[in-house]
């Protein structure tokens, strides 16, 4: 009997290391990606930005790529970028935030799976589909309601994007309320508050922090839409105005990239980098402010 | 025209197809601590839970008959759910502060229910007293609520009913999640409450009924069995059904 004892031990532990391997691969894999990514960005950008002048290149008003005497200013494309993220923000954090609370907590139960299954098959739409509907339904509403010639702008490009990270934020807000204990909801309801006021007062501030993880993945998707503001934003770089074309720096780069020569490139690249140290600051802001306000009682 | 404070009158309860209270006669009277014993399942917690109504908020829930606040049905279509949760407070099983400090859990009724910020400094320290937590808390009150003991937790939970003014103080089970020594603080607490409130407490805890009830309440199968001085009902119990339960035949 002793025998089997000692064979048996060595074996398993072979399986333990074995497997203790995979788990640290899986786990090096993004880590190295994200470091390879960095560096590769920075590389393949940071020379052609060095090459227009840092403050000519984010500063600069013109974006003229292929005249004789070439202008790389992507400060419109950058406003834009700021402008549609947080256009669809503000109107869809509240939207998000508000069909989350109705789902969870006034929804009548044999409608709640029919709403749910709604959230999920929207998140699960490609953009290229939001871009089509965009430019077959949004774009000539916005053209009809606000009698314009085009209605390619970027006002139906925050439409769209709003639509789009509806879906993450109702999801998070529905289970992070729905993990609430009970029990808080029945004191405050004890304590003769009404539904809705305790909704405000007990159950959102409660489910802050999970409500503000969905909010973080619904502003990165908003930022790093590409796609879908293709087709509904018109793409002519300018200021953002509302009703006036604009190109983001996400659709930036891919517009151009298809016959973009060396140095134009290189560029496109550049933009790229800017766009990436956009999102790690809005990602590092958003961290703090996380962490500020969910850990505050915790 | 009587003397009790609340007053079941034939009650019927049904979750779904259950039938959970079958025609409860039951009245409590003001200033004394009424216990409801039983075993699970006997409809206890859910009676205690129609005195405010906070059974509305089950589904498929259907209640006759009717229960008097004063001279009040508070089954009325008429009754303001809210004031009539604001006069009968309650206290949970498991103590439930909110994520906040001590400080706004105490406000947070006063809050809802109108009363001007300058009154807060009073209330929360009136309120803490009375339920014989304010010298463990007085120099923390900006802490979050969830950094106190259970025990502390659950006579927070209690001080928090208390800011409202509640009239009568309807207690679920409220040492049932807390060690024997923060059961004896809560339980010593009880007799004071009963000098201002008249409180209504659900038990598993037959030593507890016994030490702190003026009367009792025996359920069980959704009936009242019997309902009298809890001296007697401990003593010399008039059904055998309460014998058997209170000597620990079952239950």
């Amino acid at each position: 009997m002793a025998v089997s004892l000692y064979s048996g031990k060595t074996l398993k532990d072979k399986i333990e290391k074995i497997f203790k391997y995979i788990f640290f691969l899986s786990a090096i894999v993004s880590t190295i990606s994200i470091v390879v990514i960095t560096l590769y960005m920075v590389l393949s950008g940071g020379p052609a930005i060095l090459e227009v002048g840092f403050i000519e290149f984010i500063f600069g008003t013109v974006w003229e790529p292929t005249s004789a005497n070439p202008k790389f200013g992507i400060l419109p494309m950058i406003l834009s970028s700021i402008v549609a993220t947080f256009g669809a923000v503000i109107v869809g954090i509240p939207l998000g935030v508000f069909g989350g609370v109705f789902i969870s907590q006034i929804c009548p139960k044999k409608l709640k799976p029919i709403f749910r299954t709604a959230v999920e098959l929207l998140a699960g739409i490609p953009s290229v589909v939001f871009g089509l509907v965009g430019m077959l339904v949004v774009v000539p509403v916005v053209a009809d309601i606000f009698n314009l010639p085009v209605g390619s702008n970027l006002f139906s490009a925050i439409v769209i994007l709003t639509i789009m990270i509806l879906p993450t934020i109702i999801a998070i807000t529905d289970t992070s309320l729905r993990s609430v204990s009970l029990s808080l909801k029945e004191s405050s309801l004890g304590l003769g508050a009404t539904s809705i006021q305790t909704i405000f007062k007990v159950l959102i501030p409660s489910a802050k922090s999970g409500i503000m993880s969905g909010v973080v993945l619904g502003v990165g998707r908003a930022v790093g839409e590409t796609m879908a503001v293709i087709m509904v934003a018109g793409n002519v770089v300018n200021m953002p105005k509302f009703f006036d074309s604009v190109r983001l720096m996400t659709t930036g780069i891919v517009l151009e990239m298809s016959y973009a020569g060396d140095f134009h490139r290189s560029v496109l690249f550049g933009i790229g980098l800017i766009l990436f140290i956009f999102i790690l600051i809005l990602n590092i802001l958003l961290n703090i402010f996380l962490k500020k306000a969910g850990n505050h009682y915790e | 025209m009587n003397n009790f404070k609340m007053e079941s009158k034939d009650l019927h309860l049904h979750y779904g197809e259950n039938h959970v209270l079958k025609g409860i006669n039951l009245g409590v009277r003001p200033n004394e601590i009424t216990a409801l014993i039983g075993p699970s399942g006997c409809g206890k917690s859910t009676f205690l839970k129609t005195l405010n109504r906070m059974n509305d908020l089950v589904d498929n829930v259907k209640i006759e008959g009717e229960v008097y606040f004063d001279d009040i049905n508070v089954y009325d279509s008429k009754i303001d759910v809210y004031l009539l949760r604001k006069r009968v407070g309650m206290v949970f099983q498991k103590p439930n502060p909110f994520p906040m400090s001590i400080y706004d859990n105490i406000c947070y009724g006063p809050k809802l229910h109108g009363v001007v910020k300058s009154k807060f400094d009073e209330i929360v320290e009136k309120s803490l007293k009375g339920a014989a937590l304010w010298e463990e808390t007085k120099d923390r009150l900006k802490k979050s609520a969830l950094s106190l003991s259970g025990g502390q937790q659950q006579r927070l939970c209690i001080a928090r009913a208390l800011a409202i003014n509640p009239e009568v103080l309807l207690m679920d089970e409220p040492t049932s999640a807390l060690d024997p020594i923060s059961t004896i603080k809560i339980e010593d607490l009880m007799s004071d409450l009963r000098k201002k409130y008249t409180v209504v407490i659900v038990t598993h805890n037959m030593q507890q009924a016994a030490r702190i009830s003026d009367r009792t309440a025996f359920f069980l199968m959704g009936d009242m069995v019997e309902f009298d001085e809890t001296e007697k009902i401990f003593s010399m119990p008039k059904d055998k059904k309460t014998e058997d339960y209170i000597t620990g035949r079952f239950g």
